[in-house]
């Protein structure tokens, strides 16, 4: 892996696609592997990661990982790099621990004189600079901006950074940090003030209104009914009214639901490494959005009159230890940034685990009300829901992962009516953006042990009740949004009722009562969607000169095992796996010279338009997309990511092996042959024409110069944008909505003009999701009647995850959700208020996540099922695995002592209460 | 811990050192700062998560013993042998362990990894002089690993690994 910059022409179309300030993403330095060691060769080991082709052996990150090689960002010091200062200088960051009173100023004078840092940073000094706040439209309504606290004002939200204090050496940061840690008075505080207001939530909050064949989001548009304004508006209203009325018709059965709020918890804390040299920042990170986080912070020094100026961006993308959704517009790379803007050469900045828990972004905890209707088939009729959940002080994702539980609040079910209101109300709390599960998993527990509850009352066994109202193909969601592919909600119910574990639950629970235990299974569904409805991803695939394949993407591996996943994707069309991967890649892209501004005609005058809005067929300029690319999370690498990579690799056997392989053969035998052509044994097999292997082809495009690269963005909302491309003379239509190529011989790709692009879907701007992974899971468990000790037994769960593109990978992500959903359930739990993580003396041993002692280790199992369809796809997994599981284990409970469990975490204290009632 | 100099001399991964440190710098940040071998975590900082745990052993005949590095001064470790994950093996020599952890798919994002390829391998080494039954190699596992803290994976694999390594391993079992 080389260190690239992308070069000034790349760069310029850059600059048109995101911003006005280049960021060149570039993958890890391959040197730093420790004092005085060689670089090794990772992907190039005898009988390395690689199988057979569509098949790894072990990761491809794998060997790195267990030698301790420098991968992740905290591994790496500026001495490390190539070309930077060896003298480092180290910042730490003092945050705010209490939002109630008045920040008066922050004391250093108990360091020692050698122990006082060389330069501090506060907000006098941004206010001198005129160094903006970061997304200010962000704060909750009516509050100041800031991204540092202010003195003379009462900090915005726990965790706000106060002052960064930069240090000579990592020696004199560690002596001073031990001196400065968990005093109370360092930054201290004045008089108690009354909280900020609170004025509603952040915009805007998520109104569904649902009437099958009537009225939908997606039929109707968004609508408000709650300020009514359109006469869609008021159509809303109406519905809502008429739907509420009808409910004293049906079976009903309501409750409220609460979930608390956890945190990542990602083993990493967050660390890094920045210097402004020049007007060149250099950035070492570990995050799930290189480009965006970057661009993002760069709007500190956007104001005219700052002095401090950036004019490029080169940003290394490490491997992080673990994402969870953390590290994704975390405020620690806009930190990191101020630090290196003030400091005099390179410094790094390493979370201790204690900021980490203070400042990182947590998972939003929510409330739900929620009511069920059915008729006297038991089967759902209406669905009435409301969810507030409470972010933090900054509308980080905050409303987005509110939008998602309110697309979730029906669940696996079909329901003809449903009213579900959506919001994220501002706190004074740790800020609160995205996390696994992203509202999907708050909305599934409460649904789901509302379901139950709903089952129990009416006497109809749980499973059957959800088998009878499961979504299926041709259903729409409560958005509205069709649903076109098989939905097997309905035989995930099946395989779960036939399971033992469910069929002789009462013969079982017998049994561990005479042995003095409480038994009870318990099961539950969700539908999790992946994707975020509007996805644009982008890969490039390179032939190199002996046939080897390097693969480009701008996803990023947290751990989820997308790189491995990705690498395997070129073998269906070039017949082997790529042998190396670069992730993290952003600059490279240009090339596609796309944007979400679509030009009208030849003047220089762009429209803008909203990133959903396909109005007035922006989708005609052929630099036009509808999103670029997005954050890196597990759940777009198996559809989303691993379809460019595969289109990638389409075109380039179209555009580039096949024509070659014309030109060896000496004889064209035709499109249906090309269609019909396979792979085995590395080589290209066509009727009775000579086998050709990869290497022999690759020989001739690089004798030929013909094309060796290809690089495909794609978008899917509803479907994959469709278009032709011609390349020379050769025509052809993919899935994709932008190509540019490369020949061997040269550096630089060529934009090709597409051509008769087909659109999403009417309507899909407005389906909310369109994709999901259909999974439910059975818990046995007991309960200790005595100690109320739960003893979690079996956990096994059945996932449709479409085509599998690496078992084990799917596997470990399933084993690694269950463990987290039994955190959820069971452990997890992050105060609120300065006594929680916010107050800055939280830890692992307070904040307890699950031990391998806590889990069946030998009862996780994973059912499959089989894919379906002539072509299927992967389907994003690592959230469907995770959702089920909490209310499953609450269900169980419930089966187990006759109790409900209304709300996360389930403690001792709850089950011993159910017991006594 | 009062904060003053200390000169200590070390054998890291067969290789001395000599070094004058801090009595408050802690054997994590030694390793890393001024060696280099950053393949030993900082996770917690408090010796709960154990993902720093290192190998080390005070006298050369001793059994070498699992080490928490964040949470042990450099200058407590005058005169220790310290093993790291950088030693365990190479590219092309890999140790057991992490050939097992490979092929088993063990870790994710794979920042606990040193710690529990660390504490793996201490646990064979001592069953190799203290053997165990087979229907009790899950408690030993339990014993030497079941605190380490993994995010990602949910430890079954990690366990797979493990149990697969020790049943192949002469001696380790009765």
């Amino acid at each position: 892996m080389g260190r690239v910059v992308a070069d000034p022409t790349r760069r310029t179309v850059l600059k048109m696609a995101w911003g006005a300030v280049t960021v060149a993403v570039t993958p890890i330095p391959a040197m730093g592997w420790g004092r005085g060691r060689s670089p090794e060769p990772l992907a190039a080991q005898p009988g390395g990661w690689s199988g057979g082709p569509g098949e790894a052996r072990y990761r491809i990150d794998g060997l790195a990982k267990v030698l301790g090689h420098k991968i992740y960002a905290r591994d790496f010091r500026s001495r490390d790099m190539p070309g930077w200062p060896d003298n480092e200088r180290v910042a730490m960051v003092l945050h705010a621990a209490h939002t109630d009173r008045i920040l008066e100023r922050y004391d250093l004078s108990m360091l020692p004189d050698e122990l006082r840092p060389m330069r501090t940073v506060d907000a006098a000094d941004l206010a001198r600079d005129q160094v903006a706040d970061l997304f200010p439209d962000t704060s909750p309504k009516g509050w100041p901006p800031g991204f540092l606290a202010a003195t003379g004002q009462q900090p915005l939200y726990l965790g706000q950074p106060v002052a960064i204090l930069i240090f000579e050496s990592a020696d004199v940061y560690r002596r001073a940090h031990r001196l400065l840690q968990f005093r109370d008075d360092v930054v201290r505080y004045g008089s108690p003030v009354p909280p900020r207001p609170i004025e509603g939530p952040y915009p805007s909050p998520n109104y569904l209104t649902y009437v099958d064949g009537e009225f939908s989001r997606v039929k109707d548009g968004p609508t408000d009914p709650f300020d009514p304004k359109t006469p869609e508006d008021r159509q809303a209203v109406e519905w809502r009214a008429e739907i509420r009325s009808g409910l004293i018709d049906w079976r009903t059965d309501s409750g409220s639901r609460s979930t608390q709020r956890i945190v990542p918890m990602f083993m990493e804390p967050e660390s890094g490494l920045g210097w402004l040299n020049g007007h060149t920042l250099r950035m070492v990170l570990g995050t799930q959005a290189p480009n965006g986080d970057v661009q993002d912070g760069l709007q500190l020094f956007a104001a005219e009159g700052c002095p401090i100026r950036v004019d490029e961006v080169e940003l290394v993308s490490c491997y992080p230890g673990g994402g969870f959704g953390g590290r994704d517009v975390s405020p620690f790379t806009p930190t990191l940034m101020l630090a290196a803007a003030y400091a005099d050469g390179p410094v790094r900045m390493a979370y201790d685990r204690f900021a980490q828990f203070q400042v990182g972004l947590t998972q939003i905890p929510a409330r739900f009300e929620v009511e069920l209707a059915g008729d006297d088939e038991h089967r759902f009729q209406a669905l009435v829901s409301t969810v507030r959940m409470t972010a933090g002080g900054k509308n980080n994702y905050s409303q987005f992962v509110a939008d998602l539980a309110g697309y979730s609040a029906g669940g696996a079910y079909f329901f003809p009516r449903a009213i579900v209101d959506a919001s994220a109300e501002p706190s004074p709390d740790v800020v609160a953006g995205s996390m696994r599960g992203f509202g999907g998993v708050q909305a599934a527990f409460a649904l789901e042990t509302m379901v139950e509850n709903y089952a129990l009352s009416q006497r109809i066994d749980p499973i059957e009740l959800r088998r009878r109202n499961a979504l299926k193909e041709g259903d729409r969601t409560i958005t509205g949004a069709p649903l076109t592919e098989p939905m097997r909600i309905a035989e995930i119910c099946e395989r779960a009722a036939a399971n033992p574990l469910w069929v002789e639950r009462e013969a079982r629970a017998r049994r561990e009562e005479n042995d003095g235990k409480l038994y009870g299974v318990g099961f539950a569904l969700a539908n999790q969607a992946y994707g975020t409805g509007s996805d644009g991803v982008m890969a490039s695939l390179a032939l190199e000169q002996d046939g080897s394949i390097v693969a480009r993407t701008t996803a990023v591996d947290m751990g989820q095992g997308s790189a491995t996943g990705l690498a395997l994707a070129p073998a269906r069309w070039l017949g082997s796996n790529a042998s190396n991967i670069e992730m993290g890649r952003v600059a490279i892209f240009s090339a596609l010279q796309l944007s979400t501004t679509a030009s009208t005609g030849d003047a220089p005058t762009h429209r803008k338009h909203a990133p959903h809005d396909f109005a007035d067929s922006p989708w005609d300029d052929p630099h036009y997309t509808a999103s670029l690319s997005m954050s890196s999370s597990a759940c777009i690498t198996a559809f989303q990511q691993f379809h460019a990579v595969s289109q990638a690799a389409s075109v380039l056997f179209e555009i580039g092996v096949w024509p070659a392989a014309v030109r060896i053969w000496g004889v064209d035998p035709g499109p249906r042959a090309r269609r019909s052509a396979r792979w085995y044994d590395g080589e290209l097999c066509v009727d009775d024409l000579a086998p050709l292997p990869l290497p022999l082809l690759a020989r001739e495009i690089y004798e030929r110069d013909g094309i060796a690269e290809a690089m495909v963005h794609a978008y899917f909302a509803g479907a994959w944008v469709e278009a032709s491309y011609e390349v020379e003379e050769l025509r052809g239509r993919w899935p994709i909505d932008g190509l540019a190529t490369r020949n061997a011989r040269s550096t630089d790709f060529l934009w090709r003009r597409r051509s008769d692009v087909k659109p999403p879907p009417p309507g899909s701007k407005n389906y909310g999701r369109s994709l999901y992974s259909p999974s439910g899971t059975l818990v046995a468990l007991t309960v200790d009647p005595g100690t109320a000790a739960v003893e979690l037994l079996d956990i096994h769960t059945y996932l449709d995850a479409g085509k599998v593109h690496q078992p084990d990978l799917v596997s470990g992500q399933y084993q690694g959700g269950a463990a987290m959903g039994v955190g959820y359930a069971l452990l997890e739990d992050a105060t609120h208020g300065p006594d929680g993580p916010g107050g800055g003396r939280w830890n692992l041993n307070r904040y307890h996540v699950p031990l391998a002692t806590d889990l069946p280790l030998d009862r996780i199992r994973l059912e499959l099922l089989p894919p379906v369809g002539e072509h299927p796809t992967g389907k994003g997994i690592a959230e469907a695995v995770l959702c089920p599981i909490a209310p499953a284990i609450a269900n169980a409970l419930t089966a187990a002592t006759g109790g409900s469990f209304p709300k996360l975490p389930i403690t001792t204290a709850d089950i011993r209460e159910a017991l006594r009632s | 811990m009062r904060d003053s100099i200390q000169r200590v001399q070390l054998t890291v991964n067969g290789v001395r050192h000599e070094a004058e440190v801090s009595t408050t710098t802690r054997l994590v940040d030694f390793l890393q700062d001024e060696l280099g071998l950053t393949g030993t975590k900082f996770c917690c900082g408090i010796g709960v998560c154990r993902a720093c745990t290192v190998a080390s052993r005070n006298a050369p005949e001793a059994p070498r013993v699992p080490m928490l590095s964040c949470s042990t001064p450099v200058a407590a470790v005058d005169g220790y042998e310290i093993d790291t994950v950088e030693g365990l093996g190479s590219a092309e020599d890999l140790s057991p362990l992490q050939r097992a952890f490979l092929e088993h798919f063990s870790f994710q994002c794979g920042y606990c990894t040193p710690g529990f390829l660390m504490a793996a391998t201490l646990l064979i080494e001592r069953l190799q002089n203290d053997p165990v039954a087979e229907d009790e190699i899950d408690a030993a596992i339990a014993e030497a690993c079941g605190e380490h803290i993994c995010r990602c994976t949910g430890y079954v694999r990690y366990y797979e690994a493990m149990r697969a390594v020790i049943q192949a391993t002469p001696g380790a079992t009765k």
